[in-house]
């Protein structure tokens, strides 16, 4: 049976980065096409492969000492964020030649609402969906898949279809071809639990949860999962969110410190220490993150970490540091020599945005904003670190604390007269050439 | 009409001289919209060597250059042979393509399979 007559009630288009961060290290350095290019060298783990690495049996997330392993000729590269967000912006702006109605969804993917665009544009949505990735592709340097579809939840089907560089159009007549043989777990929204109750209720395909009746959804189902089936079924429920984001940006501070050490106090300093640097940077812009993540690297270049959710965004270091220390002890483990720390702030929001919260937490952590406002006017003054918290103490007076170049990405390292390692002009940059 | 009365007082307004700028200011760009033509599509380099030194391509400049178009002869292309980037000038001389130096010291390069060009050049950045 088919749910529509239509082809394309709506046209949503979804966009997707392939191997999103490793393509951007290739598309600036033609040295590194055909081989397997893992980023996340500052991290410790895959951040992103090639579909090289990715043949050999890397997967995201896994810890490097295995990468290696696994795959020898790896070519691991620290991430390089700035880059990141700049080839992402391109993407929403190529998208944005055609329609205004882009949502950013995330660092690497973007959907797009090409409805009734036929007539101004004067092609089809195939043609557009065509034009839309021959511009990504030849112009950013890297490939992108491209999936049109009804809605989101079919756009996503789509542009996962055919993976590397795949363009997969599906119009609402023919849906059941493509959900026939999807297996739960691949329909965007739908987890590891969730398919594993549906299977047990003799469900195991998109097909066959889109065929269930109204009665049943109703029955078995919560409201987001009611509308994944409205959505698999060819309906448009999920709206486009037109904002643009800031949440893909991170802020890193990593710094190897000599003699290595295995005593708990030097490394949480050290570790303090980065966490001051970076809250510093998120002043700087603005910036408040909702996750934290910090590491520790032992002289084995073994690293062990953990990521953290704040309850609300934060760029008070005291406060995170706070956290930080309450969780050490499950990372710090005393028989290892450590060599570096980092922290990274992740999910940025803009400062100042937040929600207050019942506990009046929030509320308490703004009567600190003018104790920082004076901390950076006094660093502006009379230095980087006039003012730093006791915490960090150690750090200061006994060990050298030295950047880890080789965690960091190229472009800070190769400058044009007039740039600086703070701020360098905002256009990809390929390298040198002869 | 009331917007007409309304409209009258506007005269008195004492507003100095006219502002000629804004107006004007409407026909100007700035040199960032001077110097890129399509912003998603362009990316820079630091040129390495002297091969270029006869177009005014000196060590250290900055070059601008706009990925995803058709080379021209004539044109400053970056390139890629054997997996290194070369900046040259692309030329086609009856029917056969080849990359030419702005510098005598340097022979003409004939691809021995295939020539890939990666981006065509749009500018030059020179800082004092």
């Amino acid at each position: 049976m088919s749910w529509s007559l239509y082809s394309f009630p709506r046209a949503i288009l979804h966009i997707d980065g392939d191997a999103f961060f490793a393509s951007c290290e290739i598309a600036l350095n033609p040295k590194l096409k055909g081989k397997p290019v893992v980023t996340g060298k500052e991290r410790g783990i895959a951040s992103s492969m090639s579909y090289e690495a990715k043949a050999k049996g890397v997967t995201r997330g896994m810890i490097l000492s295995d990468v290696r392993k696994y795959c020898p000729d790896a070519v691991i590269l620290p991430s390089d964020y700035e880059t990141y967000s700049l080839f992402s912006k391109r993407m929403y702006a190529v998208v944005r030649r055609y329609t205004p109605a882009v949502e950013e969804y995330s660092i690497d993917e973007c959907f797009a609402d090409l409805t009734g665009l036929r007539r101004p544009l004067r092609m089809s949505y195939r043609h557009m969906a065509e034009r839309i990735k021959h511009e990504l592709d030849s112009e950013l340097g890297m490939t992108f898949s491209v999936g049109l579809a009804p809605n989101k939840v079919l756009g996503k089907v789509a542009s996962k279809w055919k993976k590397p560089s795949g363009l997969t159009i599906i119009p609402a007549r023919d849906i059941e071809e493509y959900l026939r043989d999807l297996p739960l777990i691949k329909i965007w929204g739908i987890g590891p639990q969730t398919t594993q109750f549906l299977n047990k209720m003799g469900v195991a395909t998109a097909y066959a949860y889109a065929n269930k009746p109204q009665e049943w959804i109703a029955a078995h189902m919560s409201k987001p999962y009611k509308e994944i089936w409205q959505e698999l079924r060819g309906e448009f429920v999920y709206p486009l969110n037109l904002e643009e984001k800031h949440d893909y940006q991170t802020i890193s501070k990593t710094k190897t410190f000599t003699p290595p050490s295995r005593d708990p106090g030097v490394v949480f300093s050290q570790l303090s220490k980065n966490i001051e640097n970076a809250c510093i940077k998120a002043r700087r812009h603005g910036l408040a993150p909702k996750k934290i993540y910090f590491f520790l690297k032992t002289q084995n270049f073994d690293f062990s970490g953990l990521e953290l959710e704040l309850t609300s965004p934060l760029s008070a270091p005291h406060e995170m540091v706070r956290l930080v220390r309450s969780v050490f002890h499950k990372v710090f483990r005393p028989r290892f020599l450590y060599r570096a720390t980092g922290a990274i702030l992740m999910d940025l929001r803009i400062e100042g945005g937040e929600q207050l919260d019942l506990f009046g937490k929030v509320a308490e952590l703004h009567k600190w904003k003018p104790v920082y406002a004076t901390v950076d006017m006094l660093d502006g003054k009379f230095g980087k670190h006039t003012v730093f918290l006791g915490s960090t103490l150690k750090a200061m007076r006994d060990s050298t604390h030295t950047t880890t170049h080789n965690t960091a990405p190229g472009r800070t390292q190769n400058l044009f007269k007039g740039e600086n390692s703070r701020q360098r002009v905002g256009i990809p940059m390929l390298g040198d050439v002869k | 009409m009331k917007t007409s009365s309304a409209q009258k007082f506007r005269g008195m307004v004492e507003a100095g001289f006219p502002s000629a700028a804004e107006e004007e200011l409407l026909d100007t760009m700035t040199l960032e919209e001077f110097l890129i033509e399509n912003k998603e599509a362009t990316f820079m380099l630091k040129v390495k060597g002297d091969s270029m030194i006869d177009a005014g391509i000196m060590e250290g400049d900055m070059v601008l250059v706009e990925r995803g178009k058709q080379p021209k002869s004539g044109n400053i292309v970056i390139a890629r042979i054997d997996g290194e980037y070369t900046m040259k000038y692309y030329r086609k001389r009856n029917g056969k393509i080849f990359l030419e130096a702005a510098n005598k010291k340097f022979k003409p390069l004939f691809p021995e399979q295939e020539l890939l060009v990666e981006a065509i050049v749009i500018a030059v950045i020179r800082k004092y």
